[in-house]
């Protein structure tokens, strides 16, 4: 096959193309989804395929398909000129791509036991423990587990010459339960958090880690706990916020904005734009001074990580938010070029029948030197939010409400009564601006969150974030009815 | 495209192949382009052809499932072994009774063969002519051009073949000036039915109606919500009430009601898969027949949608709602219906004395899914209403609303309909009148 490749790109360069690539993708998901009791799907999803990515006359071009041989990728490579000449009567101006270094590489993460290796019956009998532990509870009426396993092989190969390839594994889980009262009010408890749990670049040893069962009790108690709570008071007040909460909360409110292309417009029609413009670009004050949010893609075992990009650009580090200012966007080669930046190794796809667009690696709010016992004891009259449950933010990243699973009251700088359906709600740069807390490096764990989605048609993006517990001063919360 | 002959042998190979005591094979394939421009050029054109399969493996009521895009015989072969490979492990499920048997479907023609002949200088003019008249404005447009080209089929070991080609065309539009902006989408299953200009002219009148928009205070207020919203509110409807799933564990909002008054007495809600004048599709994705199914009439919870399933399960009519298998979601109406009301939208404007209209919402999300409370931005295109007539444009606010209040609250509907393509589905809807809608919060533009 590496023959066929490099061949299609110098047939691309025979055909005038003033740049191309191809990306070849073999990919295996297993998923395992369990419903009180009852395997409610056992999946295994097989897919092949390549898509051709070119420039010709100053514009893009795409084409993709699941047959692979050399003839199908003449047609397709033929397609993506013909697409690209059409996308040329309509540019404004030439694309021009940021230099990059050119390499010829193979990448594998570190993982340790293949999940596909491992047999159905251990994957099921830790969703069936778990399960049973949970059924205890007679309040909780759904119960569910599910286990998600995914096998890459991609190769990246452009007419400039780069000739990547990477392997890449990923395993994650979670269980939830719901309990029911008997007024119908229903209320859910995930671990270790919502919508299907933690994710990694990681094999079998992953899953082992997450101690599913250890936690399904705790879960399910709490559910039931929170039928009963007290409501979320309403007002300004003081906030904590969970870990696996913050993560969600640098998604939405630093990951998105930052992404070049959303800031170019090039995402106005579906998920909107950026209030970070241009001239914002270290000259605006994004947070307090301790406030430092790094995108990472070098992060072992980290979801959003990898060795190169979808535009063979190598895997880095950089600052997006450095002592509390605004001081970096993701970039393309494209977009980095637009505006003298260096491209960031942000382009990603998620599948060989997409086209690569600025995501996420892992955006990670950077540890403090606070203990969970320094936030919570700071605080006169607050609460403590866990887990997500809701998120909603407008089309310019700057107004944004979220839900949490579960609350508790703090009082005097200590836990107090569990509150039910706690929000809160602000201003991106007014909430940051009052963050006055972190956690440490104890308390800091990078959450992978398997489905960011992003462009037309729709791409899931596996992206992750390094977050601890962090306060926040003065923050509305309560709303809701 | 494949066409019927070639993907019903294929699929019936598969059945050859398996051990189990029932076997499904279900073809999703598709051809799409899609043009994507903003800040009026296109900056992304692309075409994916995929084609999959879905196997389903039933043996002593224990369910095997594989998809696979590697559609030979030796692939086909191994997605029927690795299905029953999982049987080995999985448990038996006591609630599952059998694959649906073969039903005859009425014929309704779901794709034309005119789009066949769509180039991508087709999309790239009919884009063009969007960005024309933005510019014409000096403003700037951004959109998606869409084309699908789909092909569904359905074969089981209890006699369904079934087989439906389907094209659609979707075009959106948000159009932006320094301070406002205005959205435009129209859905077709041809591609020149689709009009272009109609859609430009109507983000256009929003763009510039929306110039220098003002601060506004949150509270409750009187809403009109264009079709835009009304959809994004029946989708949350759709998947978290209106399925057998939800309903029977008691999460949805609809459980324990049936027959008991929910919205407003003018509310009358259907879904209806046959119907020509929505996006008509006749079969789900067990290959059974749509069947028409009203899920609320004159207000009251009269029922919800099955598949073969949660039918068998709860001894209730299959009415044709499946998707494909396992899905977590349960059945799902694709083919929403609104009953329009009498009134014209001017005249429902000319009602307000004071409240807002609502072009469309943004990021919504649900805070309560039993309760349907969602929560979300308003976007491209918010009004005052004043003494009967749109005043000024208002910044964006963010609303946090019980939507079955929101339905009790319907005052007003209007006899205009629009066929809207939605986040899964796509509806049929009308502009919709309510008091006391909740905004909780606002932004700065």
């Amino acid at each position: 096959m590496r023959d066929e490749l490099r061949w299609i790109m110098d047939e691309a360069k025979k055909k005038g193309v003033s740049y191309g690539d191809i990306r070849l993708l073999e990919d295996e998901i297993e998923t395992i989804d369990t419903e009180n009791g009852n395997v409610q799907g056992i999946g295994k999803t097989f897919s092949k395929g390549f898509g051709i990515r070119v420039i010709v006359n100053g514009a893009w071009g795409f084409s993709s398909s699941s047959k692979v041989d050399k003839s199908e990728m003449e047609k397709v490579l033929d397609e993506a000129i013909s697409i690209a000449k059409a996308s040329s009567k309509m540019k404004k101006e030439d694309v021009f791509l940021s230099e990059i270094e050119i390499c010829e590489d193979e990448f594998t993460p570190d993982v340790k036991i293949d999940p596909f290796a491992v047999g159905l019956d251990k994957k099921l009998n830790i969703l069936y423990e778990a399960d049973k532990i949970m059924s205890k509870y007679n309040q909780v009426k759904i119960r569910r587990g599910s286990l998600f396993f995914n096998k890459q092989k991609k190769y990246f190969v452009s007419t400039e010459g780069s000739f990547i390839v990477q392997d890449r594994i990923v395993s994650g889980g979670g269980v939830e339960a719901y309990a029911i009262s008997d007024s119908g009010e229903v209320q859910k408890r995930s671990y270790p958090t919502s919508f299907g749990g933690d994710y990694s670049v990681s094999g079998w040893e992953f899953i082992e880690n997450l101690k599913l069962v250890e936690n399904s009790d705790r879960v399910a108690k709490q559910s039931v706990e929170i039928l009963s709570a007290k409501p979320c008071p309403q007002g300004n007040m003081d906030i904590v916020i969970s870990s696996n909460q913050m993560a969600l909360q640098t998604h939405e409110s630093i990951g998105h904005p930052t992404e070049l292309d959303r800031v170019f417009g090039m995402e106005a029609s579906f998920a909107g734009t950026s209030f970070l413009t241009p001239e914002k670009l270290n000259d605006f004050k994004l947070g307090s001074k301790i406030v430092n949010i790094t995108a990472d893609a070098t992060i072992p075992h980290a979801l959003g990580g990898f060795g190169y990009d979808d535009e063979g650009v190598k895997a880095q580090r950089l600052y997006l938010v450095k002592d509390g200012n605004f001081v970096g966007y993701q970039t393309s080669r494209e977009t980095a070029h637009k505006v003298g930046l260096k491209p960031t190794g942000s382009m990603r796809a998620d599948g060989w029948n997409r086209i690569p667009i600025i995501r996420m690696t892992s955006i990670n709010l950077e540890p403090g030197d606070m203990t969970f016992e320094d936030l919570i004891s700071g605080v006169k009259d607050g609460i403590y939010v866990e887990t997500n449950k809701s998120w909603s933010i407008d089309d310019k990243r700057l107004n944004f409400q979220f839900g949490c699973e579960i609350g508790w009251e703090i009082k005097d700088g200590k836990l107090g009564d569990m509150i039910k359906n706690p929000t809160y709600t602000g201003i991106t740069y007014e909430f940051w601006r009052s963050c006055d807390g972190i956690g440490n490096k104890d308390l800091w764990h990078v959450w992978g969150l398997p489905n960011c989605g992003k462009g037309e048609p729709q791409q899931v993006m596996q992206v992750s974030h390094g977050a601890a517990p962090a306060r926040f001063r003065n923050v509305r919360v309560g709303v809701t009815r | 495209m494949r066409g019927k002959d070639e993907i019903l042998n294929v699929l019936k190979k598969g059945l050859d192949f398996s051990k189990g005591d029932e076997t499904e094979l279900l073809y999703l394939g598709r051809e799409s382009s899609l043009t994507r421009y903003a800040n009026s050029y296109i900056h992304q054109n692309v075409k994916e052809n995929n084609s999959l399969i879905r196997v389903r493996v039933i043996k002593d009521k224990k369910i095997g499932f594989v998809e696979t895009n590697n559609l030979t015989i030796e692939g086909l072969k191994k997605a029927v072994e690795d299905a029953e490979e999982i049987l080995n492990f999985t448990k038996e499920d006591e609630a599952f009774v059998k694959l649906p048997e073969k039903e005859e479907a009425k014929e309704i023609k779901t794709f034309f063969e005119e789009n066949l002949k769509v180039t991508p200088e087709d999309m790239a003019i009919k884009v063009k002519n969007v960005i024309q008249k933005a510019s014409q404005k000096s403003l700037d447009a951004a959109g998606a051009l869409s084309l699908d080209l789909e092909e569904y089929a359905v074969v089981n070991s209890s006699g369904i073949e079934a087989y439906q080609p389907y094209s659609s065309i979707t075009l959106t539009t948000v159009m932006m000036g320094d301070d406002s902006s205005g959205y435009a989408d129209r859905f077709s299953m041809k591609f020149n039915d689709l009009n272009e200009n109609e859609l430009a002219d109507e983000a256009i009148e929003k763009t510039l109606r929306g110039t220098n928009p003002k601060d506004f205070e949150p509270g409750k207020y009187e809403v009109i919500l264009s079709p835009y919203a009304v959809e994004d509110i029946l989708f949350f409807f759709s998947y978290l009430g209106f399925g057998a799933k939800n309903f029977h564990q008691d999460i949805s909002f609809m459980s324990g009601k049936l027959n008991e008054k929910v919205f407003s007495e003018d509310v009358t809600i259907w879904d209806d898969g046959l119907d020509p004048e929505g996006a008509p599709v006749v079969f789900d994705f067990e290959g059974v027949p749509k069947k028409k199914v009203t899920i609320i009439e004159n207000g009251v919870a009269k029922a919800v949608v099955y598949d073969s399933y949660y039918a068998n399960k709860f001894g209730k009519e299959n009415t044709g709602h499946a998707l494909p298998q396992p899905n977590p979601v349960g059945p799902f109406p694709f083919n929403i219906f609104m009953k329009e009301g009498e009134s014209s939208i001017n005249d429902m404007i000319k009602n307000v004395k004071r409240g807002v209209f609502i072009t469309r919402f943004h990021y919504t999300n649900p805070l309560d899914y039993k309760r349907v409370i969602i929560t979300g931005m308003t976007r491209d295109g918010t009004f005052l209403i004043e003494d009967g007539k749109i005043s000024y444009p208002i910044k964006n606010l963010r609303f946090t609303q019980n939507m079955v209040e929101l339905m009790n609250n319907v005052v007003e509907i209007s006899k205009e309909r629009k066929l809207q393509k939605g986040e899964a589905h796509v509806s049929v809807v009308p502009y919709i009148r309510a008091r006391d809608f909740n905004f909780t919060g606002k932004t700065e533009f």
